[in-house]
C-alpha cells in the first residue's frame, strides 16, 4: 500500500517490485505505458472479464490504441470526512473545507501525502482546474497550502487510524475510506466539494518484469468473477464499474450516497490528468509544501 | 623479526579484508554512484539522466528549512537525550550496587531487541486520541492532543536513541579511578564542585560519543518525525525520502544526500575537536562504547598482549604509545583490585 501513485512509479521505475499484479489509478496508466513498465494483457488468460459488460465512463484509461493494459477494479471520489461531533458547522466545499482547516479545525486537519488531491483540491478553493498546471494558479494553490501547513494535523495518507482514535477531526478522504468509516462511526460523514474535485478509476495491471506472471493472471482472472468482486466490494466499499457485480450487490449498498453521490455532485468532477503524475512543477510544489 | 613483521601484517591484511571488501561494495561504490547522480538532470518522468551540471547544488536553498529544522532538532535531541541519559549511566557506574548492575544494564539494552519502527509505533498508540488523551478525557481535560507536534517527536527521539548515549557515558564513568573522588574530598571540594571538576570532565570523551553517536543518526533520521510528526516536523532525511519516493528527483535527491554527508563530517570533526580541548583526551574514540570487560576478553586472545590494556602497563606511559588511550581502564582494574583487598 503506497500514499500515493507517484510512490509507486517511483517503486517500479527503480526496477525489481517483485510485483506480479498491482493497482494503479487511472491517470497514471498511459505514463506505465510510455515507459514499458507494464504489459499489454493477454485477454485470453482473462475470461471471466466482460469489457461490455463495464461502464465506460470509468474503463477508457486502461485501454491505449485498442490494446488493453489494464482491466478496471472499482471507482471512486475524493473528498472530505468530517467529524460532525466535533465540528458540527454543515460544510458542503473545499473552500469550507480549507477555512475550517484553518479556524475549528485548527490542528485536526489532515490532507493527503499525494500531489494530485492535496494541490488539486487546493485549487478548488479558487475554483481553477483540479488538473491545472497553469503556473499563475499553482502559485495561489501553494501560497494556501503554505498558509494552512501551520494549522494542519498531519500531512498524510493514512488517515483511517488518526480520524478512529479521534485525533483527527477531518481529513481529505476517498470513497471506500469514508465508507467504512461512516459505517463504523455514524458522526463521520463523507463531503463532496460542490465546486468538484477528482473522480477516479483504480485498476489492476500487470508488471512487465513480474516474478510470476500465470500468478497474477490466475489472481486477476479470479477477482474479475463477479461472484468474488461483490465480495470485495462490499469489504472494501468502494462501488464497482461492472454492472455484473452491482446486480449482486444489496440494495442498501447501491442506495448509498457515499458510494453514489448524487448526479450534479458527480458531474463538476474531473478525472486526474496524467501530465500531473510526471509534471516537475506540481512534483517540487509538494515537496516545498511538506518541507516548509 | 622481520618474517613476524610480515606475518603480522599479512595477518592485518586478513583480517580486515571481509570488512573492507564490504565497505568498498555497499559504502564506497554507492557513494560514487550518487555523486555521478548529483551533477545530473531529472529525466522527464522522473528518476536519473546523464548530464554534468552544478544546478542541483544551486537548489540546495529549496530545502533551506529541512536543513535548518535538523541543524537545531538534531543537537536539541541529543542534548535531551544527554541529559535524560547521564542521571542514569551515572547511577548504573558509580551508585547501583554490585549485583544489580548486570540486570540494570541489561535492562537498558533489552529495548534495542525490537526493531525502532515497532518502539515508534507503540508510541504512537500511547499519544494518540485512545491513549494518554483518553485517561485526560476520563479525568475532564478534554481534547489534549499530544501526537503530530514537536514535542512527540523529541520524546520519540529520546526513547529511541537513549541506549546510544547510556552506554559510552557509563563506560566512561565505569572506569572512573573512585581515588581521584575521594582525593578530591580530602582536599576539601563539596561534592558539586567533584562532580563538576572531576567527574564531568572525566566522563566527556563518554558523553562526546554518546552525543556524536545519536547527533549523527538524527542526521539521517526519518522514521520518528514521519511516524509521531505526522509529516509535519520534517528532517532533511525525510525530504530525501520524499525525492526519491514522490518527486523521482534523484539528482537533487543525491545533492542533498552528498552534503548531508559533509556535514556529517565536519560534525564528527567538530566533536573530535570539542572533546579534545574539553577534556584533554586524546580522542573520541568509538571503541570507548564496547565495555571494558568485553575488551579484555577480546584483547586477552591477540598475541601482541603489551599492546592491549593489560593491568601492567604503566599509568606514565608516554601519551604518543598506543597503550595511552587505554590506560583509564588499566588504572581502573588496579582501582578494582585494591577496593577488594
Amino acid at each position: 500500500m503506497f500514499g500515493s501513485n507517484e510512490e509507486m512509479l517511483a517503486k517500479l521505475q527503480a526496477g525489481a517490485s517483485g510485483w506480479s499484479l498491482f493497482v494503479p489509478t487511472n491517470y497514471t496508466i498511459s505514463t506505465y505505458k510510455k515507459l514499458g513498465i507494464i504489459e499489454a494483457l493477454d485477454m485470453a488468460k482473462l475470461a471471466n472479464y466482460d469489457g461490455s459488460k463495464e461502464d465506460p465512463r470509468f474503463t477508457g484509461e486502461g485501454t491505449i490504441d485498442g490494446v488493453t493494459y489494464a482491466v478496471p477494479k472499482n471507482w471512486g471520489t475524493t473528498g472530505f470526512a468530517v467529524n460532525t461531533k466535533k465540528l458540527t458547522k454543515p460544510m458542503t466545499s473545499w473552500k469550507e473545507f480549507w477555512d475550517t482547516a484553518m479556524a475549528e479545525g485548527d490542528g485536526r486537519t489532515m490532507v493527503h501525502d499525494y500531489q494530485l488531491t492535496t494541490i488539486g483540491n487546493a485549487l478548488k478553493y479558487f475554483g481553477f482546474s483540479f488538473n491545472s498546471l497553469k503556473q499563475d494558479e499553482l502559485t495561489k494553490a501553494e501560497e494556501l497550502l503554505l498558509k494552512v501547513k501551520p494549522h494542519l494535523f498531519a500531512v498524510s495518507s493514512d488517515y483511517q487510524p488518526s480520524m478512529r482514535a479521534g485525533d483527527a477531526w477531518m481529513t481529505m478522504c476517498w470513497t471506500n475510506d469514508g465508507a467504512q468509516l461512516h459505517r463504523d462511526i455514524p458522526e463521520i460523514a463523507y463531503v463532496l466539494g460542490k465546486e468538484g474535485g477528482e473522480i477516479w478509476t483504480d485498476f489492476y495491471a500487470i508488471p512487465k518484469d513480474a516474478p510470476n506472471k500465470p500468478a497474477g493472471y490466475a489472481l486477476l482472472n479470479y477477482l474479475m468473477d463477479p461472484n468474488v468482486a461483490v465480495k470485495e466490494h462490499l469489504a472494501n466499499g468502494a462501488p464497482s464499474t461492472d454492472s455484473r457485480v452491482n446486480a449482486l450487490l444489496p440494495k442498501e449498498v447501491l442506495e448509498n450516497p457515499i458510494l453514489y453521490p448524487a448526479a450534479d455532485l458527480l458531474k463538476p468532477l474531473e478525472f486526474g490528468a496524467a501530465a500531473t503524475l510526471t509534471d516537475p512543477g506540481r512534483a517540487e510544489l509538494m515537496a516545498r509544501f511538506k518541507s516548509a | 623479526m622481520r618474517r613476524n613483521v610480515f606475518r603480522h601484517n599479512l595477518l592485518t591484511a586478513l583480517l580486515l579484508g571481509p570488512a573492507t571488501a564490504w565497505l568498498v561494495v555497499f559504502l564506497v561504490l554507492p557513494f560514487v554512484a550518487i555523486a555521478v547522480f548529483s551533477v545530473g538532470e531529472r529525466a522527464p518522468e522522473g528518476g536519473y539522466q546523464a548530464a554534468f551540471t552544478l544546478a542541483q547544488y544551486a537548489n540546495l536553498p529549496a530545502r533551506a528549512t529541512a536543513f535548518w529544522n535538523t541543524m537545531v532538532l538534531a543537537p536539541a535531541g541529543a542534548l535531551a537525550c544527554l541529559l535524560v541519559a547521564y542521571p542514569v549511566a551515572y547511577y548504573l557506574a558509580l551508585r547501583a550496587p554490585e549485583r544489580w548492575r548486570l540486570i540494570l544494564l541489561a535492562l537498558v539494552v533489552i529495548p534495542f531487541w525490537t526493531s525502532l519502527l515497532m518502539r515508534t509505533y507503540a508510541w504512537m498508540y500511547v499519544l494518540g486520541g485512545r491513549g494518554i488523551p483518553a485517561l485526560l478525557a476520563y479525568v475532564g481535560i478534554e481534547d489534549v492532543r499530544l501526537i503530530n507536534t514537536p514535542g512527540a517527536v523529541l520524546l520519540g527521539i529520546v526513547y529511541g536513541y537513549l541506549p546510544l548515549m547510556i552506554l559510552p557515558i557509563y563506560v566512561s564513568l565505569e572506569r572512573l579511578d573512585r581515588r581521584l573522588l575521594e582525593a578530591s574530598a580530602d582536599l576539601g571540594a563539596t561534592p558539586i564542585s567533584t562532580f563538576l571538576g572531576v567527574t564531568l570532565r572525566l566522563s566527556l570523551p563518554g558523553v562526546m560519543t554518546g552525543f556524536s553517536l545519536v547527533m549523527i543518526l538524527l542526521l539521517g533520521e526519518y522514521l520518528i518525525p514521519t511516524l509521531l510528526g505526522g509529516g509535519k516536523v520534517f528532517f532533511i532525511g525525510n525530504a530525501l525520502v520524499d525525492l526519491f519516493l514522490q518527486s523521482r528527483n534523484w539528482p537533487f535527491g543525491s545533492a542533498i544526500a552528498i552534503t548531508l554527508v559533509l556535514v556529517s563530517v565536519v560534525v564528527l570533526l567538530a566533536a573530535n575537536r570539542v572533546s579534545t580541548r574539553l577534556s584533554g583526551a586524546r580522542r573520541v574514540d568509538l571503541i570507548c562504547c564496547v565495555p571494558s570487560s568485553f575488551r579484555s576478553l577480546l584483547f586477552s586472545t591477540c598475541r601482541s598482549r603489551w599492546w592491549c590494556c593489560s593491568p601492567s602497563t604503566p599509568a606514565t606511559t608516554p601519551a604518543s604509545s598506543p597503550a595511552s588511550r587505554c590506560n583509564g581502564t588499566a588504572r581502573h582494574w588496579r582501582t578494582r583490585s585494591w577496593s577488594k583487598r
